[in-house]
């Protein structure tokens, strides 16, 4: 019976095939079950295929409560090719007015926040908060919050699909004994070390407050961990 | 200066290593050092007359591994560029092995905890794997499909890209 690499251990098979580039990676991941599974249970080629550029940007209006997404259009032949390939920055697939019962519908909206390819959106006049992918076409609303506040300047969305496949939307409370409500969950949050550098030069708004209030910065480590430059450091954190 | 004496004389104990078959092998106490099992069995004062018995290592690979550890501790510090770029060779010509030696020296080295070794296997293992189609891939390692048809068209499917001339894609689908 020849010995067979696949036969090698789990870690020493993992070992091997991360020194892989991304097209090597993606053929051996056709070559039997067992490198299947290693390749897939470790999200070996996640991290490349990650962006590595911007797609594109959402731009909210002052006088006109619906952003538009900017964003080099794809060509007809690749988005016919795979779906995927075309971006809905219109949100089009969020069904009007269905997904709650006052049937408020998503006639305004804006975006919130965006975290590596999702985007939070408040919707219902800023009553709830939408998780989008608008690739996937797939999202999910929160649950309400009990306190009436401003989503589009208490709001921000953490996901890191390289650490792991789920997010977070964060929400300030202006009040930490608010507690939890529905699957909201209170959680207090404090800066670990110092935060990386080369993220927390990015700014998310002009420091100078705007008309929705101003905006503080978000330094993730990785979905889990997170560093943030807050005063308030109390959340309500939906998964 | 005893002490230095006392260095000189340990280095150039013999360490003596039994294989899983029952072959002795004897390397000098710096090529044993390179491995980390090794090194707590001698620190331990397991190294006697008789062997370090290794269960899992059979006298092939075991061989080459005595080879590997007595060449690089021979050169381990203050290389010249001449030595670094010898060594180099050493490595390369050290490492053409058939997949069955590959296979035992990627289980042996991490065994035994030879860092250099270890690493030396597994980047040969992925320059074979690398730039091959899935078929040119078993045959090299000798893996049985066992992807029914339609698996294997739906798995081949979600990685299209990488069967084609084209980039990768910038982003995640």
């Amino acid at each position: 019976m020849e010995k067979e690499i696949a036969a090698l251990p789990d870690d020493a098979l993992a070992g091997v095939l991360g020194c892989l580039p991304a097209r090597s990676l993606a053929a051996a991941r056709c070559v039997c079950k067992a490198w299947l599974a290693v390749v897939d249970s470790r999200a070996l080629l996640l991290p490349h295929l990650l962006p590595r550029s911007v797609r594109g940007m959402f731009i909210n209006y002052i006088d006109h409560y619906r952003p538009h997404l900017f964003a080099r259009p794809s060509s007809a032949a690749a988005a016919a090719a795979s779906p995927c390939n075309s971006i809905d920055g219109m949100l089009g697939f969020l069904p009007h007015g269905r997904y709650d019962s006052d049937g408020a519908g998503r006639d305004w909206w804006s975006v919130v926040d965006h975290c590596n390819g999702l985007v939070l959106c408040d919707v219902q006049w800023g009553s709830r908060l939408a998780v989008c992918n608008p690739a996937t076409r797939r999202w999910t609303l929160a649950p309400p919050l009990e306190e009436t506040i401003r989503y589009h300047c208490c709001a921000y969305l953490a996901f890191d699909p390289a650490v792991s496949p789920h997010y977070d939307v964060l929400a300030k409370v202006f009040s930490s004994r608010t507690g939890p409500r529905g699957r909201w969950e209170e959680r207090a949050f404090v800066r670990e070390g110092e935060p990386a550098g080369t993220v927390e030069d990015i700014r998310l708004h002009d420091e100078e407050p705007t008309w929705t209030g101003p905006r503080q910065r978000l330094i993730f480590k990785n979905s889990k961990e997170m560093a943030i430059d807050f005063d308030t450091p109390w959340f309500n954190v939906f998964q | 200066m005893a002490a230095a004496t006392d260095d000189a004389g340990d280095s150039n104990e013999m360490i003596r290593v039994v294989s899983s078959d029952g072959e002795h092998f004897e390397m000098p106490e710096a090529a044993a050092n390179l491995s980390l099992v090794l090194r707590h069995m001698i620190e331990d004062d397991c190294a006697d007359a008789a062997g370090i018995p290794l269960a899992v290592v059979a006298a092939k690979p075991l061989a080459k591994i005595v080879d590997y550890c007595t060449k690089h501790a021979a050169k381990s510090s203050g290389l010249t560029i001449e030595e670094a770029e010898e060594l180099k060779r050493f490595d390369a010509e050290f490492i053409e092995v058939d997949t069955d030696m590959l296979y035992d020296l990627l289980v042996a080295a991490d065994f035994m905890g030879v860092e250099g070794l270890s690493k030396l296997a597994v980047q040969r293992t992925a320059d074979l794997i690398k730039g091959k189609t899935p078929e040119q891939n078993r045959e090299t390692f000798g893996i049985v499909n066992d992807f029914t048809p339609e698996e294997e068209e739906e798995i081949c499917k979600e990685n299209e890209w990488a069967f084609q001339i084209t980039k990768p894609p910038s982003r995640l689908c």
